[in-house]
């Protein structure tokens, strides 16, 4: 199946007051790219939930695939604190501690923009953080096929 | 042990061609131990203590399909009774059929998800946050189990769970069961704020002839050969779990009612709790207290009927997300019992725990 990469632009969808909160904590230099998810837009609270692998399929019902920055990553505490409120050291933890319960699939750590958009447009399913991303990096190709 | 070797480095083998399906990683700990019997008249066992390489965990994930997935868990550990020292144990080897959604059907051998200890850290030590587990896990619970569960997580806005379970009896072997005999667990769980779990389960087992398989885990004194009594049993377990670990601080209180039924005495009623409390500071120290006991009653027919009680403190420091260490200092004490119920030796240690993932 031809791939479809959707440069979701955190237009987080502020609809509900108790979310307002949590999308001043998001700043601009954070961008969620994902690939064929069934979704082109997420409210914070939606974005949280499948970055933490609560959520195991997306509304197409693929299963979901986490891409984060890696600790080698120049923006990993960035991405840390605003989306985890806390360390990329207890951001690991987390996630190593989540797939030995056996509760979540086991995410893919980058150590750079380039490599979490290649990652993501290659597999369907997955949802990527970028960190410090400008567009004239490298430009996503956003196809309908 | 040197098949499981072999499929050991098959599975790294497969890892490594390239399999970007496969994730292996690998835990253990390496632990320092003093004790000191006050008590006791033989003091041989009073001196500098001994090191102790612990378990060696081999764990692996992968996903098969769109929807199934394994993981496995096989334990290395120091065996008396093995030629080489060691001895190595298939704890978890199970698939997962994602159905639907967060609903999953689990088959193979698993952690049964009868209370949070047990659910969640299975044996990663650099999880535990003391450097022992519990102690009921050392009488009661059903560590593993074979057979099949229905799984559901994160449900709704409290985010529910279930764990509905039917495995071989807790009379079977590790490998495969003797009879049409079933343990049923039935677990749920809700984490209402970001850090916390609350959680009950409920297991129910019938042992025909009181004999307990390894899937309890804890050898000799989970059976009461005292009484060499091989009627049957009626083992029901009310365990309830309340977890927090949150930024600054952590909470963990484990509670269990077990109850046995038997032809000869009747009902026994027992209990255990285990309370902890810790506190983080400057994100990587985490000083820590505990308090643990267990009672069990004169008609206990089918565990070793003891009472005792643990307490102690220490201090657990992250070096970073994949080794900390652990230094703790523990008092096992006697409560009152009467009976047949013996009182747990009383006992100082001293303990250093360096775990890590790999």
């Amino acid at each position: 199946m031809p791939f479809k990469t959707v440069l979701i632009a955190i237009a987080l969808l502020v609809n509900l007051q108790a979310d307002q909160q949590e999308f001043s904590e998001i700043s601009s230099s954070i961008t969620i790219i994902g690939n064929d998810i069934g979704l082109k837009a997420l409210n914070t609270k939606e974005l949280k939930s499948y970055l933490k692998g609560e959520i195991m399929r997306w509304p197409n019902q693929k299963a979901v695939e986490v891409v984060l920055p890696s600790s080698k990553h120049a923006g990993s505490e960035i991405m840390a604190r605003e989306l985890f409120g806390t360390s990329m050291r207890d951001v690991k933890r987390y996630w190593l501690s989540l797939v030995f319960q056996g509760r979540a699939e086991a995410p893919t750590f980058l150590s750079s923009n380039q490599e979490i958009i290649s990652y993501v447009r290659k597999n369907e399913g997955t949802i990527g953080v970028l960190i410090n991303f400008e567009a004239n990096d490298l430009i996503i190709e956003v196809t309908d096929n | 042990m040197r098949k499981l070797i072999l499929l050991w480095a098959l599975l790294l083998g497969f890892a490594l061609r390239g399999q970007d399906r496969i994730n292996v990683q690998i835990y253990g700990h390496i632990d320092y131990e003093l004790n000191r019997y006050p008590n006791a008249k033989d003091t041989r066992n009073d001196g500098l203590g001994s090191f102790t390489l612990g378990e060696h965990d081999f764990f692996v994930t992968s996903k098969i399909t769109e929807h199934i997935s394994f993981l496995g868990e096989t334990v290395i550990t120091g065996s008396k009774s093995s030629s080489t020292g060691f001895a190595a144990s298939i704890e978890r080897a199970r698939l997962k059929f994602n159905y639907y959604g967060n609903h999953s059907i689990l088959i193979g051998k698993m952690h049964t998800a009868i209370n949070y200890w047990n659910d969640v850290y299975h044996h990663g030590r650099i999880f535990f946050p003391t450097i022992d587990r519990p102690l009921a896990f050392n009488y009661y619970v059903p560590i593993h189990a074979l057979g099949i569960r229905a799984q559901g997580q994160n449900l709704g806005n409290l985010k529910f769970g279930y764990d509905l379970q039917v495995a071989n009896s807790l009379e079977s072997m590790d490998a495969s069961g003797n009879s049409l005999n079933f343990n049923y667990n039935a677990s749920l769980h809700i984490k209402p704020v970001d850090g916390m779990r609350l959680m009950v389960g409920f297991n129910n087992d019938f042992l025909p002839s009181n004999m307990p398989g390894p899937h309890a885990h804890s050898g000799n004194v989970h059976h009461n050969h005292s009484m060499m009594y091989r009627g049957p049993v009626d083992l029901n377990q009310l365990h309830f779990s309340i977890a927090y670990f949150g930024k600054d601080w952590e909470f963990l209180n484990e509670f269990a009612y077990v109850q046995t039924r038997t032809d000869s005495l009747g009902i026994s009623n027992s209990f255990a709790n285990f309370t902890y409390i810790g506190y983080r500071l400057k994100s990587v120290w985490v000083p820590y207290a505990f308090a643990d006991f267990i009672t069990m009653s004169e008609n206990e027919l089918h565990h070793m009927p003891v009472s005792g009680l643990k307490y102690g403190m220490g201090i657990r420091y992250d070096i970073n997300d994949n080794i900390n260490v652990k230094l703790q200092y523990e008092v096992y004490d006697r409560l009152p019992a009467a009976g047949r119920v013996m009182g747990i030796e009383n006992k100082q240690e001293i303990k250093m725990q360096l775990a890590y993932a790999l």
